[in-house]
């Protein structure tokens, strides 16, 4: 024990320390501040609606408070040592060092609970503030610090359940637990799809959030009862047998790492395309081919398949509808399912090359040429997985040929400008994770965090152009709903075509220049 | 003279579905030996060092670290060794000092002591000015460089070096092999990897060679010269001949046998001791 304690804080601090490093002291747009600030914002959001949030039963009583407190923190507790737990306990520079080093396997999840500490307290207090408005009068500025400290207890308890949970889960079968996320995927599309089918069969907001909130303790209780009493288990078998406990996360980790080497790619035969146009023949033959060798893909294909599920059951909802409500559930739900599953196609086109880009470059390939080999191979079967989706939601509504085509060119035609959109911004930024491969030599103090820290902006900007870029065109289609008047249509479907078409210009201007000054 | 060794492998193998990498290895290094493990690409090296540091599980077999079994006291076996990794293991958004400060943690050294061992290990290897800069931001060199203080912070018996002077330029790679002779003479026991021939000749007292998973022969390199057949001929040549298709037909038979151990090693090495005292 004397050593236990002191390895899982020094754990702690390495990834405290590693953020403070990447986010303030050697970042010039100190991220993490801004990251705070939009976190405040939120909360105050929250906080305006903090009755509503807690429930008439939390309104008579502290007791009730902490009762709602307990069951909230002890959810986002164990979810985030369930989703996070993956990342925390089987990927990163700290399970090799944990494997070569003598530290205690406990001291490893001790304090990867210890590590989100700060992040988690933050967003109790928060939490404690908005529902400890509930009580009037200076009571409440005694309540605030029970709520928050009972709630942050509350929520380090549930994280190391959780990540025992996860432990014990990969020990006996990992790779149904590295396919935890995918059910996690699937869920939420579930939830999406339902909620939209809920809204579009003339439901209001109002009326799901009352009907979220009578079902809230039914869906928290079981799902804590699920996930919870497991791993309270193994909390109360780690005070009596603890090294039995701990080798599970041992074992669970090689069982991980061997599961990881024996099948990172599936075997597929070497075909190169017969395309005439040599950069065009070399892109595509490449990309599809790791296409079919990656399981990752496979699995994506499955949230895909589980998003057209969700589809057929909103297409289903819409028979008999105007053309515009197929478009606004329909076709928006087909490009979400393709987003959610392979949206990181568009996102990170340049960024996944990393080192492999410099290839290109050497070769002098120009960059007009390459974007549009990437765009190819990456529109093709997206467009092929989301013409899949509406026609499956197009049948199930039993929609006319004619209303089925229109579908289909306003779902194809947001994907084409998201998409080159999304390649634009990709363009833009390709130079930004470009730059971080091409030296090894030393740098000036900060440059590197500096990357880093613009990178999660750029992913980010990506993200939006994308998003916004496919939304004008689906919104038209749709009818602009939400508009309490509706505005002219060709200047609007002008700017929907002009926009992406822009992006990706400056896009492309942007990349054959930073080429161009470096000499290729 | 029968002192128990620092490094024992027994019959270790490992399996990667159909292909072995590793097949039926058996190996003994004592305390002060320099051991230098060499093989052509793929042949085994580092998935055998990955075996002894706890980085990969065997598929079957033992190794005994310092006298503990890495895979049943992980614990124990683990403070006995310092590894230096063909690809440094680093975390890379620390600053130097931070990052040897948190190794020390993890090796359970007191505070004072793991600070004041960080603070010499980078005045030693040149590392001083660099102490407060981010670890992603160093080159090639430096973090090999970082990689051979974290070996060394917590004074291990045992030292597995796999390629430690690849990266480093002439005069930091003299500085490193005079390290490892010095360690060695400490009482150290070192295995390490490398495919400059000179230097395994230069600093080891034995010599094993890996072909495709499996442990071909151990002993001097006069030894081995005359296992291939060469008397006098230079590392490189008994390399090439022993690591070729062609294995000469004294070398059938001794394939994964401990050469004979001590070995007299003329020339200007220095002759290979063991201290029965420590």
């Amino acid at each position: 024990m004397s050593e236990l304690l002191p390895t899982a804080w020094s754990i702690a601090k390495s990834g405290w320390r590693s953020s403070w490093n990447r986010s303030i002291r050697f970042s010039k747009m100190k991220t993490a501040a801004i990251f705070l600030a939009a976190q405040m914002l939120f909360f105050v959001f929250i906080a305006r609606r903090a009755p509503a949030v807690a429930g008439a039963g939390a309104r008579e009583s502290l007791g009730g408070l902490l009762a709602v407190m307990a069951v909230q923190m002890a959810w986002f507790g164990m979810m985030y040592g369930f989703v996070r737990g993956q990342m925390q306990l089987y990927q990163g520079i700290l399970v090799p060092l944990f494997q070569i080093t003598p530290a205690r396997p406990l001291a490893f999840l001790i304090g990867r609970v210890i590590e989100a500490v700060p992040a988690r307290a933050w967003s109790t207090l928060l939490w404690a503030w908005a529902y400890s408005g509930v009580i009037p009068g200076p009571a409440r500025w005694g309540a605030l610090p029970l709520l928050a400290g009972f709630g942050l207890a509350i929520a380090m308890i549930a994280h190391l359940a959780g990540l025992l949970l996860l432990s014990f889960w990969s020990r006996w079968s990992p790779k149904t637990m590295r396919n935890g996320t995918l059910l996690f995927g699937i869920v939420t599309l579930g939830i999406v799809t339902a909620a939209m089918i809920y809204l579009t069969g003339g439901g209001t907001f109002t009326e799901l959030a009352l009907m979220m909130r009578r079902y809230r303790l039914l869906a928290y209780g079981a799902v804590l009862a699920l996930t919870g009493l497991p791993g309270l288990l193994l909390l109360a078998a780690l005070l009596v047998r603890p090294a039995a406990v701990e080798g599970l996360y041992r074992q669970g980790v090689y069982q991980v790492i061997e599961l990881n080497e024996a099948d990172v790619d599936r075997r597929v035969r070497s075909r190169w395309l017969p395309v005439r146009q040599h950069v065009m023949r070399a892109v595509l033959s490449r990309e599809w081919l790791e296409l079919a060798r990656s399981k990752v893909a496979r699995i994506q294909l499955l949230i895909w398949l589980a998003g057209t599920v969700g589809v057929w059951f909103a297409g289903r909802a819409m028979a008999g509808r105007p053309t515009e409500r197929l478009i606004q559930n329909v076709g928006l739900l087909a490009l979400l399912t393709w987003f959610m599953a392979y949206g990181h196609w568009v996102v990170r086109v340049f960024e996944k090359e990393r080192r492999t880009m410099l290839l290109y470059r050497l070769a002098a390939i120009p960059a007009g040429r390459l974007i549009a080999a990437k765009f190819t191979s990456i529109f093709l079967p997206s467009a092929l997985l989301v013409a899949g989706t509406a026609l499956v939601g197009a049948l199930a509504a039993g929609a006319l040929l004619s209303d089925t085509l229109r579908l289909l060119g306003w779902t194809l035609g947001a994907l084409a400008a998201g998409t080159l959109g999304g390649f634009g911004a990709a363009a833009a930024t390709a130079g930004e994770s470009e730059d971080q491969e091409l030296d090894a030599a030393p740098r000036r103090e900060g440059d590197t965090a500096q990357t880093t820290g613009n990178n999660a902006w750029w992913a980010l900007a990506r993200t939006a152009t994308l998003l916004v870029t496919a939304g004008l065109p689906i919104w038209l289609g749709a009818g602009q709903p939400g508009t309490p008047f509706r505005l002219p249509e060709a200047p609007l479907l002008a700017a929907a075509a002009a926009l992406p078409a822009a992006i990706l210009a400056g896009g492309y201007w942007i990349m054959e220049k930073g080429w161009t000054a470096n000499g290729h | 003279m029968d002192q128990s060794p620092a490094i024992l492998l027994d019959r270790l193998g490992r399996d990667y579905g159909n292909f072995t990498a590793v097949d039926d290895l058996n190996l003994r290094v004592q305390p002060g030996e320099i051991f230098a493990f060499l093989g052509a690409n793929g042949a085994g090296k580092t998935t055998t060092i990955k075996m002894m540091v706890g980085l990969l599980p065997p598929t079957r077999g033992l190794v005994v670290i310092g006298g503990h079994d890495v895979w049943k006291e992980p614990r124990q076996a683990k403070r006995a060794i310092g590894y230096v990794p063909d690809t440094p293991i680093l975390h890379e958004l620390l600053t130097a000092r931070e990052f040897l400060w948190f190794m020390a943690d993890l090796y359970n050294l007191p505070r004072p002591e793991g600070q004041a061992r960080a603070a010499e290990l980078l005045e030693m290897l040149g590392l001083k000015d660099a102490s407060d800069r981010l670890i992603r931001d160093f080159s090639l060199g430096m973090k090999r460089k970082m990689a051979i203080a974290t070996a060394l912070l917590h004074r291990p018996r045992v030292l597995l070096l796999d390629e430690v002077t690849n990266g480093l330029d002439a005069r930091a790679a003299r500085e490193v092999k005079d390290l490892v002779t010095r360690w060695a003479g400490e009482g150290v026991a070192v295995l390490l990897t490398t495919h400059i021939l000179h230097t395994a000749e230069e600093l080891s007292h034995r010599i094993g060679l890996i072909h495709k998973g499996r442990l071909l022969c151990v002993g001097t390199k006069e030894e081995l010269a005359e296992r291939a057949g060469k008397p006098g001929a230079n590392l490189e040549e008994i390399f090439l001949t022993l690591t070729g298709d062609q294995v000469p037909a004294e070398m059938e038979g001794v394939e994964g046998r401990v050469g004979p151990f001590p070995s007299v090693t003329p020339g200007r090495r220095k002759r290979f001791e063991p201290d029965e005292t420590r």
